[in-house]
């Protein structure tokens, strides 16, 4: 007969409540694979991640993590040495490379995190390949630039910041105050375990934490930027209208997307959205609650279509006239829902979703 | 290189289809295609273009490639909507690549060129700039806030190069790429070297720079200076065209070569033998294209006139020791016998230790791959004098007298059908010899292999 897992034996007792609990922590991390490898073999290939947005995906967030974790590490070293803790500070600097242990641990399963940097990247590699498109008049400037030489200082000045935010893609994302406060944490969290519960590391990190914090300003943002010249600008209709064309002849998918959302009221996030979903129907609704003529939505749609593979030019062009026929009205009555607050819709699709998991049960 | 200009070709496309006029390049075009005047447009895409452009309302440039009795042709198309007819401008007309460059093509170049500038630079078609990297603030410190928004000319003040123009004008006209527009930071005086692409959309019209801009080192500033360029350098290489290529192509090369030897190795039966089998192929063109980059970056290191190498105390034996060993595994591949000095046998000399092991692998891996099945190769050391010499000895079939000069010229092979091989690596292996004070020469006749005699001076 074998030996029960608690029976008392000269020391063994220990060891085989750690060998139950690391088979019980492996059999978990194998359903959880399992379900993951499942979710994967169903998807279809149109939502399956290409290899290009995976690699820069993760390249923008090992090097987001990185950035904060020498920030967060470094000041917490510092603070060590100055009181004496050189024993501490020295264990500090030899951390683990961080990306890796959270990326295995699956830190930011569910924290919004990753969802931000993918949607961050699709944007930024589908603005990278719309068609490149010369002015009418080749000696006129491009939108930014005659913004940004605008007699109105703060259309200028938000000009200028969005031309500067645009080139500095390359390397780490900043995140909205949310998402960087809980990565912050996160990274912390994974800086503290290479301590081993030291008392004075954690201390340290978490003041070098708060002090992270307090500096972050989301308002660096690209994505913050944009709508604030959106908002700056608060087109008419018409304006609108050319702002918009020429935004996407310019390659400013950012501009495009704060335009869109600052004049349907919606959030930057769910513009985006809707510029990233490949089936389109949203976008073109959108467009139209907008009051966008023909032209614009035609020149909008192409120039996706001609940027991303996985859209067809075609089948746009056979929509377009079923497109023109949404009334403005129409659309924004339809678009309404997007106006509510995210909590809010976020609840009440958690709902729907609840729901419908309960038919299915049934 | 500046591309020539292109010549463009109009036509009309009436609300049935049909082109009612075109220019004689157009028209023929249409005709070679099976269509006739007044008759719907033959040629597909163009046909396509057109249609995509009427059911858009709005103007369509493309680029698409269009069958042309036997071969195909890159043209630039751009119908425009003008009442119930559509308007085309046809341009390019070029043959299409036999390898597929046409997309992305000013972007790769554009990767290429910022692959190890110091900072990169970005205008829009009026030459105002609109993206700058955060390097430029490293380097100069400047705040691109300042300028962005700004012409180009408010950063840099353009010199002139030797022949009295401006690289970045020329390249505007065509417009094409420029290389060498040296510059000065307007704001602190400092030099800097310019190169840029040229962002083109797909009627092939400029719609930008996307550029790069190389802090000036000591070499650079009296041209700068004197408002010239060093032509005779630019002849052979582009300034740090090796270091570039190197950073540009390595690491995809390595990558593609890792991968694929992962997926040989890994693949196993899940993929088939025979794509096991291609994968191995792309590892080994893999290699074969880093062991060109080698050679070019190594090219252009010997050639430039402050090429200098170390010139330490070493011996001659143990790095022909070092190279037989990193070369048995191909020796045992093709069945051939490395005959290396022997462990105390040693040879002082005075020379640089990583080239000279550059040069015996060369030399090494040269008679293992012309040597026979079952041959063997000799490595053999003697002191004559002042110098010291390796001789590296096969059982190939020889290069005969008159060929014996040709072997260590540029990009010359002996047999050009024969696959591998850039012509460059006995050509920058003497150059590296003659550097550190010794020589390379050959020994051979047709049928009797062949002796290269390495020599350094002796210590």
């Amino acid at each position: 007969m074998s030996a029960e897992p608690s029976e008392p034996r000269a020391g063994n007792s220990v060891s085989a409540e750690t060998m139950l609990a690391c088979a019980a922590a492996a059999r978990a991390r194998a359903i959880a694979a399992r379900a993951g490898q499942v979710r994967d073999f169903l998807l279809p290939d149109a939502h399956r991640l290409s290899e290009h947005v995976r690699h820069l995906t993760l390249q923008r967030l090992s090097a987001t993590i990185d950035s904060v974790a020498r920030e967060i590490g470094e000041h917490a070293v510092r603070l060590l040495e100055r009181d004496g803790k050189q024993g501490a500070a020295a264990r500090l600097k030899q951390r683990d490379t961080i990306p890796e242990t959270l990326l295995a641990a699956q830190a930011f399963q569910g924290s919004g995190i990753i969802d931000e940097i993918l949607a961050a990247t699709s944007l930024d590699l589908l603005t990278d390949s719309l068609p490149v498109e010369a002015k009418e008049d080749p000696d006129q400037p491009s939108l930014l630039v005659r913004l940004s030489q605008s007699e109105d200082r703060l259309v200028a000045t938000a000009a200028v910041a969005l031309m500067h935010a645009d080139g500095r893609k390359q390397g780490g994302v900043i995140l909205p105050a949310e998402l960087h406060h809980r990565l912050v944490w996160i990274v912390a969290a994974a800086l503290g375990r290479t301590g081993a519960g030291d008392a004075d590391i954690d201390g340290a990190l978490i003041e070098a934490t708060r002090r992270s914090l307090a500096a972050h300003d989301e308002g660096d943002r690209a994505e913050a930027v944009a709508m604030r010249l959106a908002l700056t600008l608060d087109p008419t209709a018409e304006m609108r209208d050319a702002l918009m064309t020429e935004a996407v002849q310019d390659r400013r998918l950012l501009l495009l997307a704060a335009l869109m959302a600052q004049g349907l009221r919606i959030e930057f996030t769910d513009a985006r959205d809707l510029l990233l979903d490949r089936e389109g129907s949203g976008l073109w609704v959108a467009l139209r609650a907008l009051d966008l003529a023909r032209p614009a939505i035609a020149r909008i749609g192409y120039a996706l279509c001609e940027g991303d593979p996985a859209r067809d030019v075609e089948q746009f062009a056979a929509q377009i006239d079923a497109i023109m026929k949404i009334s403005p009205d129409y659309a924004r009555r339809a678009i309404a829902p997007m106006r509510l607050d995210p909590d809010y819709r976020q609840a009440m699709m958690m709902l729907d979703i609840g729901k419908e998991g309960g038919a299915n049960d049934a | 290189m500046l591309e020539t200009a292109l010549p463009v070709s109009n036509g009309r496309v009436d609300s049935e289809n049909r082109l009612v006029e075109a220019d004689t390049r157009l028209a023929d075009l249409n005709r070679r295609a099976g269509g006739e005047p007044g008759a719907p447009i033959a040629v597909p895409q163009l046909a396509a273009t057109v249609r995509l452009a009427r059911r858009l309302g709005i103007t369509i440039s493309r680029q698409i490639i269009a069958a042309d009795d036997d071969l195909d042709l890159d043209l630039w198309v751009r119908a425009a909507p003008s009442g119930d007819d559509i308007l085309l401008e046809v341009s390019g007309w070029r043959p299409t690549p036999d390898w597929p460059t046409a997309d992305h093509g000013a972007r790769r170049e554009a990767d290429f060129l910022t692959a190890d500038a110091d900072w990169t630079w970005e205008t829009d078609a009026a030459l105002c700039l609109v993206s700058l990297s955060a390097k430029v603030g490293e380097a100069h410190g400047i705040d691109a806030r300042d300028l962005l928004g700004q012409p180009l000319t408010q950063l840099f003040v353009l010199a002139e190069d030797g022949d009295g123009s401006f690289p970045i004008l020329s390249a505007l006209a065509s417009p094409g790429h420029f290389d060498g527009q040296h510059a000065r930071m307007r704001a602190t005086g400092e030099t800097v070297r310019l190169a840029a692409a040229p962002r083109t959309d797909a009627a092939g019209r400029f719609a930008g720079f996307i550029g790069a801009a190389y802090r000036a080192n000591t070499d650079d500033e009296p041209g700068v200076e004197q408002g010239t360029v060093d032509t005779a350098a630019e002849e052979a290489f582009p300034q740090e065209f090796g270091d570039r290529l190197g950073r540009a192509l390595r690491m995809p090369l390595n990558r593609i070569i890792a991968n694929a030897d992962s997926i040989r190795e890994e693949g196993g039966e899940a993929l088939g033998e025979a794509y096991g089998g291609y994968a191995a192929d792309i590892a080994s063109a893999g290699r074969h294209l880093l062991a060109l980059v080698d050679d070019l970056a190594d090219l252009e290191a010997v050639e430039r006139d402050d090429f200098a190498v170390d010139s330490d105390p070493l011996d001659l034996a143990d790095v022909a020791r070092q190279a037989a060993g990193l070369l048995s595994v191909r020796a045992d591949e093709g069945q051939v016998r490395i005959d290396k000095p022997a462990l105390d046998e040693s040879l002082s000399a005075t020379g640089d230790y990583r080239r000279c092991l550059q040069i015996l692998v060369n030399l090494i891996g040269n008679a293992v791959r012309y040597s026979p099945e079952g041959a063997m190769v000799w490595i053999r050391l003697e002191r004559e004098g002042q110098r010291a010499c390796v001789i590296v000895a096969d059982q190939g079939k020889g290069i005969a007298a008159e060929d014996q000069a040709r072997i260590f010229e540029k990009f010359e092979r002996l047999d050009p059908s024969e696959p591998g091989g850039s012509g460059l690596g006995l050509y920058i292996a003497r150059r590296l010899a003659r550097a550190m004070g010794g020589d390379i020469v050959v020994d051979s006749a047709p049928g009797q292999g062949a002796r290269f005699i390495f020599t350094l001076p002796a210590r």
